[in-house]
């Protein structure tokens, strides 16, 4: 278990919650545990329920906890995973390029997130697979094009080969930190607060942010 | 499990020579020897009987597995078109091919490889079959680690010569691969080339990837040979309002992105014929069962007794060998021709027909956990969890209050661990070794209840003084933590045993006719040196009973039978006790820590315990510890530095609330008293005789 850097991430200056969501086995798991821990696992089983992982990175000075829950894809999960959404500042929406009815199902995601999530909240689609180049199903173009469409960034990853994923990460996590920096100068504004609805981007007291990491080998 | 070679095969103890002797298995000693470690050459019948899949007369259990058999057959005939790794699959497979030998490539990189069994991906499976197959299915007894990967010692080779019906043999790839090794390769490349063309214009670079070293001459003719007829086309878009055809194309396609990634490191469930025999039980059920059809962790429960009945010998042959008659294997005995080309079915065997009515009788216990519409219903999986936050509460008011102040909602955890019966958690040994201990339970899932609690309690100690993220990694990841199942096994017993004691006398056996198997678990827990003293009827616990732990207790063991009957729906019972449940649920809960059980009250087992976990204790991320202290964990004077990430842990707390919406029924139990419950609280009968 434990994501990198485990001996320092009780210290943070904002915490992030993001959601990774699209259908079963375009590669979410293998997305996360790669950021999170640079690993590729080919036996990776589907995600039950949800499963939780974190990482904490630095953006302009700033250390950020991202904290990343990873849905099940399947159907039947949809109404659990629904409450993920909740206080989610960042969603990376993924398909598998060499599968199409993966990128179909996009725009149905797309609906959940917007009906669950705040409104405000980055949304990022993410073509994964990008290795698989020679059974590429969906062309960069296309899903350019929805994503233009949508609003929505887009980049295309290979949970394999690590390519892409720690931009993807990188990108969302600036974007939202981008935002609430932004709402930071402008306080006051009514509207800025909804980005960070709820409190999901906490700024630690100095004193807290020193807190040591608990003793006892509690994380490996 | 030893070798299933007559001559090899351990000799069956007293107790199963008289349990299989007798005109009917005796279903309460049944569960007494199961639940304490059924052997592997025995979880066939065993499973079988305890879920109700065979009559308890012995002498009917090769007629039934015919029957069943036949049954399965058909079911297969009218809905299995096409084998299920055709082309479409095998692309797939190539594509996983490919990402492995690039990480095979990549190894050097230094990253945590995943086990050897990773090499082995569906395609090539039948590779290293001729080591394996003759290998893992008799590899060892219940204590040896199953062969991870492909990294299989050879085997006896007596194993090949073992009759048929007890499956060894019956891997076709073990065929193919014994007699036709270098077939499997020109298989694989076929499937590829024919997976390439399949599945469009784009693909057949695929073939030509230099890390993919696959002749290619057999190619064309496997290629044109293969129907391929329901390789499933992409649903078109917005395929949720799909036609009749569309489903059963994305219920194959469903069954299978997850079958292959079953149990990714055994090798045995790589192996193309598993693959397509677990494909089909997994479609078939879903076909015939279609207000369910396929929901993400029926692969997990159907690999266990997959495995099972798979690698150990029908039930009719271990009865005859009690008996020391003849056995007659059953059914056809694939073991040639099996999976040898990808336009060949793989055979129906009886061990797949048995493992299709053993997963089919488990579903009809666990299926509303599976179904959508009744998450929040009594039977559903929130309530469920609920009442999982509301025995944890119980028992261990310190480590909820805990987890409750992180915002640790165990829906997080709970759901993998409920819905899979616990089979994602842990290695498969230990997975079986769990089972054996649910099954067993009369009130089944009771006993799931209190290994979920045990399992939180086991690693109290490490959540005590774990911040939100920690503690959450630490229960998703629980096979990590090495804990020892048969801790877990002990500590559920001695929570229930707790339970029971303080509780039974009380309000379960008034008024509430108990089941005569009621303490065959306590009592088999007893026997196996698990819990304190024997039959859990006769200890009153009433040391520490005050009115209100008294009333709080009572309703544990109500809880027990409760989560029994939730689990078990279909048993139309007789619905009483739900007022008492009902007010049980809502009494307060015990000041004390309840678990704290005096040591006096559980002499016995100390010496019993030590003397049957020494080899596991050092598997143990703790030291096992004896009954009296097991319970009575000095509430750590650190417990005050928990809050490490103060305010930031809060925020955490507050962003994974339980939301409000999502449920009717779906309080946060750490939150809230859990809502009001239905009458649950009849035990279950037995597991009734088919």
């Amino acid at each position: 278990m434990a994501a990198a850097s485990s001996s320092v991430d009780d210290a943070y200056d904002y915490l992030f919650k993001l959601v990774l969501i699209g259908d079963s086995g375009v590669g979410k798991t293998n997305l996360l545990s790669q950021f999170a821990r640079s690993e590729f696992n080919l036996a990776s089983k589907a995600t039950i329920g949800v499963e939780f992982a974190w990482k904490n990175v630095t953006i302009e000075g700033d250390v950020i906890k991202a904290q990343i829950w990873d849905t099940a894809g399947q159907e039947r999960y949809r109404a659990i995973t629904n409450a993920y959404y909740r206080g989610a500042v960042g969603a990376l929406l993924v398909y598998d390029i060499a599968k199409r009815v993966t990128f179909d199902h996009v725009e149905a995601w797309l609906k959940e997130v917007r009906e669950h999530a705040d409104s405000k909240i980055v949304v990022m689609l993410v073509g994964n697979k990008s290795d698989l180049s020679q059974l590429r199903q969906v062309s960069t173009d296309e899903a350019q094009e929805l994503a233009k469409r949508e609003g929505l960034a887009f980049i295309e990853t290979s949970a394999l080969t690590k390519s892409g994923v720690d931009t993807t990460f990188s990108r969302i996590l600036e974007e939202i930190h981008r935002i609430v920096k932004e709402q930071e100068l402008d306080r006051g504004d009514d509207d800025a607060a909804a980005v960070v609805a709820d409190g999901e981007a906490v700024v630690v007291d100095d004193d807290k942010a020193d807190a040591k990491a608990p003793s006892g080998g509690c994380c490996k | 499990m030893a070798s299933h070679d007559a001559a090899g095969e351990p000799p069956l103890s007293s107790h199963w020579l008289e349990l299989l002797r007798a005109e009917r298995v005796a279903l309460p000693k049944l569960r007494r020897l199961v639940a304490a470690g059924c052997s592997e050459d025995k979880r066939p019948l065993a499973w079988a009987v305890l879920l109700g899949v065979l009559d308890t007369d012995p002498s009917t259990w090769d007629a039934a597995v015919k029957r069943k058999l036949e049954n399965y057959q058909s079911f297969v005939a009218e809905t299995v078109t096409a084998p299920f790794m055709d082309a479409k699959a095998l692309g797939a497979a190539v594509g996983t091919l490919l990402h492995q030998a690039i990480k095979l490539e990549d190894a050097s990189v230094g990253k945590k490889a995943p086990s050897a069994g990773t090499g082995t991906a569906v395609g090539d499976a039948d590779d290293d079959d001729d080591a394996d197959d003759t290998g893992d299915g008799a590899g060892g007894d219940g204590a040896t680690p199953l062969p991870e990967g492909g990294a299989v010692s050879p085997a006896s080779p007596a194993a090949a010569t073992s009759p048929p019906g007890d499956s060894l043999g019956d891997d076709p790839a073990s065929a193919a691969a014994a007699s036709a090794a270098p077939a499997a390769a020109p298989e694989d490349s076929a499937s590829g080339a024919t997976a390439a063309r399949d599945s469009g214009s784009q693909q057949v670079p695929a073939l030509t990837h230099p890390l993919m070293d696959l002749p290619s001459a057999p190619v064309a003719a496997a290629a044109a040979a293969s129907p391929t007829p329901s390789g499933p086309a992409a649903p078109s878009p917005g395929g949720r309002a799909a036609s009749a055809a569309e489903d059963v194309d994305i219920l194959r396609d469903d069954v299978r992105k997850d079958v292959v990634r079953t149990h990714g490191s055994l090798s045995f469930f790589q192996r193309r014929a598993s693959v397509e025999r677990m494909c089909r039980l997994l479609y078939v059920y879903g076909r015939l069962n279609s207000g369910i059809k396929y929901v993400q962790g029926m692969n997990e429960l159907m690999a266990p007794i997959f495995w099972v009945c798979c690698n150990s010998p029908l039930p009719g042959a271990v009865a005859a060998r009690a008996r020391g008659e003849e056995w007659t294997p059953i059914g056809p005995c694939p073991r040639r021709g099996d999976g040898e080309s990808p336009s060949e079915a793989v055979e129906v065997t009886a061990q797949e027909a048995l493992a299709f009515f053993i997963f089919s009788n488990l579903m009809l216990e666990t299926m509303d956990l599976y179904t959508k519409r009744l998450d929040n219903s009594k039977a559903g999986i929130n309530t469920i969890i609920v009442k999982f936050g509301t025995t944890l509460r119980r028992a261990d008011p310190k480590l909820h209050a805990h987890l409750h102040e992180l915002g640790i909602d165990p829906r997080f955890f709970g759901y993998r661990w409920f819905t899979t019966l616990l089979a994602r958690e842990f290695e498969l040994p230990d997975t079986l070794r769990l089972w054996d201990t649910l099954l067993a339970d009369p009130k089944r899932f009771g006993q799931l209840f209190y290994s979920c609690v045990a399992m939180v309690y086991c690693l109290r100690k490490k959540l005590l003084a774990c911040d939100f993220s920690r503690t959450l990694m630490t229960l998703q990841e629980y096979g990590e933590q090495m804990v020892d199942v048969e801790r877990i096994i002990d500590t559920a017993a001695k929570i229930r045993v707790w339970d029971t004691r303080e509780g039974s006398g009380v309000t379960l056996v008034k008024g509430v006719p108990t089941h005569p198997d009621d303490d065959a678990i306590v009592a088999a827990l007893g026997e196996a040196g698990v819990v304190p003293g024997t039959g859990g009827s006769g200890g009153t616990g009433t040391r520490r009973s005050s009115a209100a732990s008294t009333s709080s207790t009572s309703s544990l063991s109500l809880l027990g039978a409760a989560t029994g009957r939730m689990f078990g729906l279909a048993r139309g019972l007789a619905q009483t006790g739900a007022r008492r449940l009902s007010a049980a649920l809502s009494a307060p809960v015990p000041a004390a820590a309840v678990l704290a059980q005096p040591a006096d009250q559980a002499p016995a087992a100390a010496p019993a315990q030590a003397a049957s976990s020494p080899a596991r204790a050092s598997r143990s991320s703790r030291p096992a510890r004896g009954p009296g202290t097991m319970v009575v964990t000095p509430i750590d004077e650190g417990a005050g530095d928990d809050d490490e990430e103060g305010t930031g842990e809060s925020a955490e707390d507050a962003l994974c609330a339980t939301p409000s919406e999502d449920a009717g029924g779906a309080h946060n139990p750490f939150a809230t008293p859990p809502p009001s419950p239905s009458p649950l609280d009849q035990p279950s009968p037995a597991a009734p005789p088919s």
